[in-house]
């Protein structure tokens, strides 16, 4: 038993540090985890592939049919080409559901979490739960 | 002098053979990339590093002191460690983890670490039976700290915990006094406080990384290119968010730059020693944080080709005012190609908005708390979660 402890605590300690430690931001200086927004109608006007995030610029029809224009942080190039997403994805036009939480400042700008494309695919990892693609594995 | 035409003609045949051999064996050795025999070698002759090298298999950089002095793991200790990276790979990134052995969820870090977790990308799924990067000291670990860095730091933490005071992710009691206080080192940490950029994060704020670079495991640990030319070899990193670089290292016998000349890479000065590349590299500033060091580090990094597809990557770090002595650590690379790694341009200053949105968005938040519409963000940890502190 002593033994399975030690191989135990062995392995936990050589694995503990497996997570690479290359976050970018901290996020609760920009965003307001209190104001979640959730955008069932946005089409995509601009892609913007640009480090440390890309950002994409929707344009979303509101309840009372007003449209607003909204800008959606989004992970960095490299991260989203290794998925095998590419320029192709969100192309102008394209109808897409996403989530995230608004900026502190009020303005149209949100940390995206979750994004839905047309073909039901989900990007994005939020909590547990959300069928993200990390969960999937 | 009269040639006799049975000389000439032996004379030919012995050329012809000469040359016949030295090309079969320089294609043989450009075909086989290998180690010293084989060593593929550029045009100009010199040995051929290049190509995009990664790795796909997680070594720590320090030992667990449960290994000891032991370099590798028993089949034992690798199954039962692998089988635990993979347990720990189905975790999701968070609802399961405690702060301060309590439930974490719902506070800022947790909203952070959430957040965070898209950038960590895949996770490793291979396991080395090497225990550490770390080979000398023998035990695998980063030698102890000096009194003086030792202290150095402590300051640090102690000014960073300071200023987390209060919040959900630092210890109870009151706003600092500290509050306002100037970092007492050149600062790359997140301080939890946005009064300028230099309040925030090295990667918030598009530093890159530093020299050496030391590669996470799989697509997202980060990819090296390097090319070479006659008189320099030139790394590209793609690692982070945008944190990448290209780093020029000159073939050259010139002396190191004058000590007041001081860089956040450091000066690079490089040379052949047979098959090895060595890397000699001083004058970093006191932008410069290698695992505590500052300008005082020393790095000599040595670079070779193991095999066709592997590229050993090794580097000794020597800083007397801050270890009590030098350490060296190796990393192998594996041989991968643009197909299954796509190597993209780092550099993230013209789209960082994220640094101007984090000052901004401090901002709106104060004037939040003024009209008494919200908290004060000096009451909210807005520094910590998702890796960097």
């Amino acid at each position: 038993m002593r033994r399975q402890l030690i191989a135990a605590a062995a392995a936990l300690a050589i694995t503990a540090g497996a997570a690479p430690v290359r976050a970018h931001h901290a996020f609760a200086a920009e965003f307001d985890a209190k104001q979640p927004v959730k955008f069932e109608k946005a089409v995509v006007t601009k892609m913007e592939w640009t480090n440390p995030h890309t950002w994409i610029h929707v344009d979303v029809t509101m309840p009372d049919g007003r449209k607003e224009a909204w800008a959606i942080e989004a992970g960095t190039p490299n991260v989203l080409f290794r998925r095998g997403f590419t320029k192709d994805a969100l192309l102008p036009g394209t109808a897409i559901v996403i989530d995230g939480y608004r900026a502190k400042d009020g303005s149209h700008r949100a940390n995206g979490r979750n994004l839905t494309l047309p073909n039901g695919q989900t990007l994005f990892l939020g909590s547990s739960g959300t069928g993200a693609p990390e969960e999937k594995r | 002098m009269k040639i006799s035409a049975r000389f000439l003609l032996v004379f030919a045949l012995v050329a012809a053979a000469t040359i016949f051999a030295l090309i079969q064996g320089r294609t043989r050795a450009l075909r086989s990339g290998g180690g010293a025999e084989g060593q593929a070698r550029t045009a100009w002759g010199a040995p051929d590093l290049q190509g995009i090298w990664n790795t796909n298999t997680f070594v720590p950089l320090e030992r667990p002191t449960q290994y000891g002095t032991r370099g590798t793991m028993t089949e034992e200790e690798h199954a039962k460690a692998l089988a635990d990276l993979q347990d720990r790979n189905k975790r999701p990134g968070r609802d399961s983890r405690d702060i301060g052995g309590k439930p974490g969820q719902g506070t800022e870090k947790d909203v952070a670490r959430a957040y965070n977790e898209f950038w960590f990308g895949d996770k490793p799924t291979k396991l080395s039976y090497r225990t550490s990067m770390v080979t000398d000291p023998p035990d695998g670990r980063i030698p102890p700290l000096t009194p003086e860095a030792a202290k150095r730091i402590a300051d640090k933490r102690e000014f960073l915990a300071a200023l987390l005071q209060g919040t959900s992710g630092g210890r109870p009691g009151p706003i600092s006094p500290r509050r306002n206080d100037p970092s007492p080192d050149y600062n790359l940490d997140r301080i939890n406080r946005s009064d300028g950029p230099e309040d925030r994060g090295g990667p918030e704020r598009c530093f890159g990384d530093g020299v050496p670079v030391v590669l996470g495991t799989g697509t997202f640990g980060g990819v090296m290119q390097l090319v070479q030319s006659p008189d320099s070899v030139s790394i590209y990193y793609d690692v982070g968010q945008g944190s990448g670089y290209s780093w020029v290292i000159p073939i050259t016998n010139r002396p190191h730059l004058p000590a007041n000349v001081r860089l956040y890479r450091g000066d690079p000065v490089g040379r052949w020693e047979g098959d090895m590349l060595v890397v000699d590299v001083t004058n970093f500033s006191d932008e410069t944080n290698f695992h505590g060091s500052r300008e005082n580090l020393h790095v000599v990094l040595r670079l070779k080709r193991d095999n066709a597809n592997t590229l050993s990557v090794q580097f000794t770090a020597e800083d007397p005012t801050t270890w009590t002595k030098p350490w060296t650590a190796t990393q192998e690379l594996e041989k991968t190609d643009e197909k299954t790694t796509l190597v993209l341009e780092g550099g993230c200053h013209e789209g960082n908005y994220g640094l101007t949105g984090l000052l901004i968005n401090t901002r709106a938040a104060e004037k939040a708390f003024r009209e008494g519409k919200g908290p004060d963000p000096a009451t909210q940890d807005n520094a910590t979660g998702g890796g960097d502190n």
